[in-house]
């Protein structure tokens, strides 16, 4: 019998009406069709659309293998990033910010186990103002990161630990 | 005579970029405190043009903690501008219902994981101490009972809208779609150990505020009017009911003022320093007639609370702090009976036939003009519209919690600078102070961005003429930075 695929929540968050910062919301909808397109052969895969990051969110971390969290970076030079996440030894937060590695320690905290394997991909924005489109360096950006995280979602099928190493794949325009 | 400016920029375990202010006298003396705040502005405007009927899906995406809040203000606006004065009782329910969980939810977020670690080990211990992390190593299950509330309300509000965000409910003129059976079950099923987590942490806040008296008597200690809703017999009212204002001696400076007047009682000011604007109470004018919203106010000018626990938490809080209650930390208290109240409420509409019903919508005559008024987790919510003769948006003007206590944040990081800062020195343990006092307020200040790369915390003291005396900052790793 051939194993399972590894179960995977992609955790992608963000605000449409903020400019670049809708990055997570645009390759959540490229990432639903294209999974709507052939349900089963991503049956393994839960996508978690969100504002932001918040506490509750580990209860979802709870029952995968793995972990990957989709957000807009300010820094629209650093193109497009994609690095493991470990717990932060500090739970930065407050009720509107939550990074990704307050989240893993919170986990940590709270279940007494270690989290699952959990990457973050970064994109890089240069606006977030209140508009509905994205610039022209999120666009490009976007395009890089959709065709990324399918390759790493074909790695991460056969092992949770198989989406290192970090890279920076695109520098901005 | 010669103002020093002592910056605070911006504040952490607060939402956003804030930064604080502080005008000192060459005696040393914090003469004014300012409260830097990038706001929703623009936000207005965004909304200009569009559709009337959008409006509840698109204000969501003000605030990424309490879009409910803002969606439910926008329905109730847009149910008068469809001519709907009163809901279907089971629309209104499903209303309540939405509103009670986003309550729940923003308050168990705050006190947990933003206010606890202040009361559990105290104002003035050891700042590295002084977090969640060491709640959560030191009071494991109190943590996790945070989380798992906010995760209960999380859990109402997909059920009734249908997604985690963006969903649907409020429409003009009622709810898009009743409760099912199988999505109450779950729902019914938690609720009890819910309401009991939030009836002992009511009591824990009593007891932590109760051990350390006179420090929360005395901590920012300001006094002020407060604003909110009550119902028709006074009672807490979170989503309907009309104005009360109380003044600071606890007359009752208005009663039953019609929401849809709202700017007869109250108008804003515009200051050139920041971007919020600073809303008074006309019959008082500009200086004397700042006022507070949110848990605290609406404790204080209400009569009573409609479910018995809560009720009983009220008069055990109105005994030990007097009407009305002004030190800032007692929002933290107030915050808490709140939470029960909406516990048992959601455990009340849970167990009511009419969530189940079909019977959703209302109609009447298009008005071009629409207010709706709200409690929100942090205060009184305005949302006005206006719309032309093609349903388009021509006037929004939205008034938010945060803009309402801005005045009185003001004052409270005043107080709090004049008892702890030497006029000299910028010292962590100031910003701490400065910190304990803004997010008694719960203010929200980013309203929904949140990208990677932010939230550096830094503290500037600067001379009137911009020269930098101290600088002080909270690295991300915890660490402070002082450079003189």
């Amino acid at each position: 019998m051939a194993p399972s695929p590894t179960r995977i929540s992609i955790f992608l968050f963000g605000n449409e009406a903020r400019g670049d910062d809708a990055l997570g919301e645009h390759l959540h909808a490229m990432l639903q069709e294209t999974f709507a397109a052939d349900p089963a052969a991503y049956a393994h895969i839960q996508l978690i659309l969100d504002f932001q990051l918040a506490p509750e969110h580990i209860f979802d971390l709870k029952s995968t293998d793995c972990g990957i969290f989709v957000d807009a970076h300010t820094d629209a030079d650093s193109g497009v990033q994609w690095q493991r996440v470990q717990p932060g030894s500090q739970l930065h937060f407050s009720s509107h910010y939550l990074p990704a590695e307050s989240l893993l320690f919170l986990y940590e905290s709270t279940f007494g186990e270690p989290p699952p394997p959990c990457y973050l991909l970064s994109l890089g924005g240069e606006s977030f103002e209140l508009e509905q489109t994205l610039s022209a360096t999120a666009q490009q950006h976007l395009a890089v990161a959709f065709k990324l995280i399918q390759e790493k979602l074909a790695l991460l099928a056969q092992s949770p630990d198989s989406g290192a190493p970090a890279s920076r794949i695109a520098e901005s325009g | 005579m010669n103002d020093k400016q002592i910056v605070i920029e911006p504040v952490s375990r607060v939402e956003g970029h804030g930064k604080v202010t502080l005008l000192v006298n060459d005696a040393g003396v914090v003469t004014q405190a300012r409260l830097h705040i990038v706001e929703f502005r623009g936000f207005e405007k965004f909304i200009q043009g569009r559709p009337y009927w959008e409006l509840p899906m698109v204000v969501q995406r003000l605030c990424g903690i309490c879009p409910v809040s803002h969606h439910l203000a926008a329905g109730k606006a847009i149910d008068m501008i469809a001519g709907v004065d009163q809901l279907s009782a089971p629309a209104l329910k499903l209303r309540r219902l939405m509103h009670f969980a986003q309550v729940l939810q923003s308050h168990a977020l705050h006190f947990f994981h933003l206010a606890s670690p202040d009361m559990l080990f105290g104002f003035q211990s050891p700042i590295e101490q002084r977090n969640i992390v060491a709640v959560i190593r030191q009071y494991p299950d109190i943590a996790i009972k945070g989380v798992k509330i906010r995760k209960f309300g999380q859990q109402v509000l997909e059920a009734i809208s249908g997604k985690r965000i963006h969903g649907m409910a409020a429409m003009p003129g009622g709810m898009n779609a009743p409760l099912t059976h199988d999505k109450i079950l779950p729902l019914a099923n938690s609720v009890a150990d819910i309401t009991d987590w939030c009836e002992q942490t009511v009591q824990l806040v009593q007891t932590l505020t109760e051990q350390n008296a006179d420090f929360h008597r005395q901590f920012g200690e300001i006094t002020s009017p407060f604003l909110g809703l009550t119902g028709p017999q006074g009672e807490l009212e979170l989503y309907d009911g009309n104005l009360r204002v109380m003044t600071a001696d606890g007359t009752l400076l208005q009663d039953q003022f019609p929401c849809t007047r709202y700017f007869d009682l109250i108008q804003e000011q515009v200051k050139s320093w920041s971007y919020m604007k600073f809303p008074f109470l006309i019959q008082q004018g500009p200086e004397q007639g700042w006022y507070r919203v949110g848990p605290l106010a609406r404790i204080n000018i209400c009569d009573q609370i409609t479910t018995p626990r809560a009720e009983q938490a009220r008069q055990v809080f109105k005994q030990q702090n007097g009407t009305p209650a002004q030190s800032p930390l007692l929002f933290h208290w107030a915050r808490m009976i709140e939470a029960l109240h909406c516990a048992e409420a959601i455990a009340e509409l849970l167990q009511d036939a009419d969530i189940l019903s079909d019977d959703l919508q209302r109609s009447g005559n298009k008005r071009h003009e629409g207010i709706g008024v709200i409690e929100a987790p942090r205060g009184t919510l305005f949302h006005h519209y206006k719309i032309d003769d093609e349903d388009r948006v021509t006037m929004a003007n939205l008034i938010v919690s945060t803009t309402s206590n801005n005045q009185a944040m003001n004052e409270t990081i005043r107080s709090v600078a004049r008892q702890h800062l030497d006029g000299k020195q910028l010292t962590p343990e100031l910003l701490n102070l400065v910190e304990v006092a803004v997010r008694a307020y719960d203010p929200c200040l980013s309203c929904a961005t949140h990208a990677v790369g932010q939230m550096p915390l830094q503290l500037d003291l600067q001379h009137e003429s911009g020269a930098l005396i101290d600088h002080l900052q909270r690295n991300s790793d915890g660490s402070i930075t002082h450079a003189h």
